[in-house]
C-alpha cells in the first residue's frame, strides 16, 4: 500500500470548534454538520482570491484514489495569518479537516490542513504557530 | 464604468500621495467573531487578533487640527449582528418575514461578487483603510476592493442620487467625533453574513472617535422602521494595525463555486423594495 494514501474518512456528527470566513454565507454551498477529514497527498495549491483551493488525492476505503479539491480562506487572509503558498508544496502528505459541498462530489470547505508532524501548515480557523 | 473611472481617478487625486507602503504578513489570525473581546467598547476592543500589540500613545491630530482618523484598522467580524446586539433584533412585521423567509442557499448575492453593501463590509474580518482630508473622507475596504468617498465639509444629502449598493454618505465632526450619515440605499444587501435585512429606507448612522494612538471607538446606528420598530445601535472598537497594508482582493479571479454552478446567483432585485 502506497503510504502516500492513508485514506478517507467521512464523519457525519455535528461540525465543531471555530466558524469560516468567507466571502459569502458558507450555508450557500457548505453543510456544516457534514464535516470530513481526509489523508492523502497535495497534488496543486491555487492561492486566489477571493478562495485559495487545495487539491489532493485521497485513497478511499477500497483503495481507489479520489481526487479532491477544498476551499480555503482567502490569500490576503491566511498571509495575514502567517501562512504562505510556500507553506506546502506538491507532493507533501497532508491532513485536511473540513465540511463537504452541498452540491458537488469530493468538495469540501476547509478548516485546517496538517502535515505529518501535526503542525497545521494551513486554516481558516487559526493562525501559522 | 464610467462612473466607478471618475471615482477611481478621484480617489487618485485625493489621495495619491497619502498611500504609505507599510510591511505585511503579520501575525495575527484575520478571524474573529461577535462576542470576542466584547464588554466595554464591545467587540475588537483591547489587544488585536493574533496577540498584536497596538501602538500606544495619545490619539493623534492632523495638521489643521482635527483627530486622525488615517491608517489601515483591523475591525472585528461581525456575521451576526443580532448576537451581536445581545439580544433579538426588534422586527416589523415585515422585517421579520424578510429574515424567516431568508435561504443563503437560494443565493447570497455576496457569492456572486455582487457588493456586500456598507453595513456588511464594515463587518467584514478584512481591514479597511481610512483616509482623511479637511473637506473629504474614503474608505478602502480590502473586501472585494471596494471603496467610497464622501464630503464632510457638512452638505447635506442630495436626493437626486441613484440609490447604490452602499448608499450616499455625507460626514461632519460633532466635536472629536467624526459623524457619517449615510442613506439612500438600494435595498439589494443584507446588514451582515446571516442575511440580517434592511430595506431602502435604512439610514446609517456612525461615529468614529480617534480613543487614543491605538483605537477608534466605532459606533454604527442602524434606524429602518420599515424593519426594526426601533433604531439598532452598536458599539465595535477597530485597532490600528501600521504593520498591515490593503492588498488587493478579487472576488471574481477564483470564485470557483459560482464559476461550477455550485452558488445560485440570487434574485436580489425582488428583495428589499417590496
Amino acid at each position: 500500500m502506497n503510504k502516500r494514501f492513508i485514506g478517507l474518512t467521512i464523519s457525519l456528527a455535528l461540525a465543531g470548534g471555530t466558524s469560516l470566513w468567507a466571502h459569502h454565507s458558507l450555508a450557500a454551498e457548505f453543510d456544516q454538520k457534514k464535516p470530513v477529514s481526509l489523508t492523502g497527498t497535495l497534488t496543486k495549491l491555487d492561492w486566489r482570491n477571493p478562495h485559495a483551493w487545495i487539491y489532493m488525492d485521497v485513497k478511499n476505503a477500497s483503495g481507489a484514489v479520489e481526487k479532491w479539491e477544498c476551499e480555503l480562506g482567502s490569500p490576503n487572509a491566511m498571509t495575514r495569518a502567517g501562512f504562505t503558498q510556500d507553506s506546502v508544496k506538491v507532493g507533501d502528505e497532508l491532513v485536511l479537516d473540513g465540511i463537504l459541498s452541498k452540491k458537488g462530489t469530493n468538495i469540501c470547505s476547509t478548516r485546517t490542513v496538517k502535515g505529518k508532524d501535526g503542525r497545521t501548515v494551513l486554516s481558516q480557523t487559526e493562525g501559522a504557530k | 464604468m464610467k462612473y466607478r473611472l471618475m471615482l477611481a481617478g478621484a480617489v487618485c487625486l485625493a489621495f495619491g500621495s497619502w498611500i504609505v507602503a507599510q510591511p505585511q504578513d503579520a501575525p495575527g489570525a484575520a478571524k474573529g467573531g461577535p462576542g470576542k473581546g466584547a464588554g466595554k467598547g464591545g467587540p475588537g476592543a483591547g489587544k488585536g487578533r493574533g496577540g498584536f500589540q497596538p501602538p500606544e500613545g495619545p490619539a493623534p491630530k492632523t495638521p489643521w487640527g482635527v483627530l486622525d482618523l488615517n491608517g489601515v484598522w483591523q475591525r472585528p467580524y461581525v456575521p451576526d449582528i443580532e448576537r451581536a446586539n445581545g439580544g433579538p433584533l426588534p422586527y416589523t412585521e415585515w422585517g421579520k418575514k424578510q429574515f424567516d423567509t431568508y435561504n443563503a442557499e437560494e443565493g447570497d448575492y455576496t457569492g456572486s461578487c455582487l457588493p456586500f453593501g456598507h453595513s456588511r463590509a464594515m463587518g467584514s474580518p478584512d481591514p479597511i483603510q481610512i483616509m482623511l482630508t479637511p473637506t473629504s473622507m474614503a474608505f478602502l475596504y480590502e473586501q472585494n476592493s471596494w471603496f467610497k468617498v464622501f464630503p464632510i465639509d457638512g452638505r447635506a444629502h442630495n436626493p437626486k442620487k441613484v440609490p447604490t449598493w452602499f448608499g450616499d454618505s455625507v460626514g461632519h465632526w460633532e466635536g472629536d467625533t467624526m459623524v457619517v450619515d449615510t442613506t439612500n440605499f438600494n435595498g439589494f444587501t443584507r446588514l451582515d453574513t446571516n442575511g440580517h435585512p434592511h430595506s431602502n429606507q435604512l439610514h446609517m448612522i456612525e461615529k468614529f472617535t480617534r480613543t487614543d494612538l491605538g483605537h477608534i471607538a466605532y459606533q454604527v446606528t442602524y434606524d429602518d422602521p420599515k424593519t426594526y420598530t426601533k433604531p439598532v445601535v452598536q458599539n465595535r472598537t477597530f485597532t490600528l494595525r501600521p504593520d498591515w497594508e490593503i492588498q488587493e482582493y478579487s472576488c471574481e479571479e477564483n470564485n470557483k463555486g459560482l464559476i461550477e454552478g455550485r452558488i445560485k446567483v440570487p434574485d436580489y432585485e425582488n428583495t428589499g423594495r417590496k
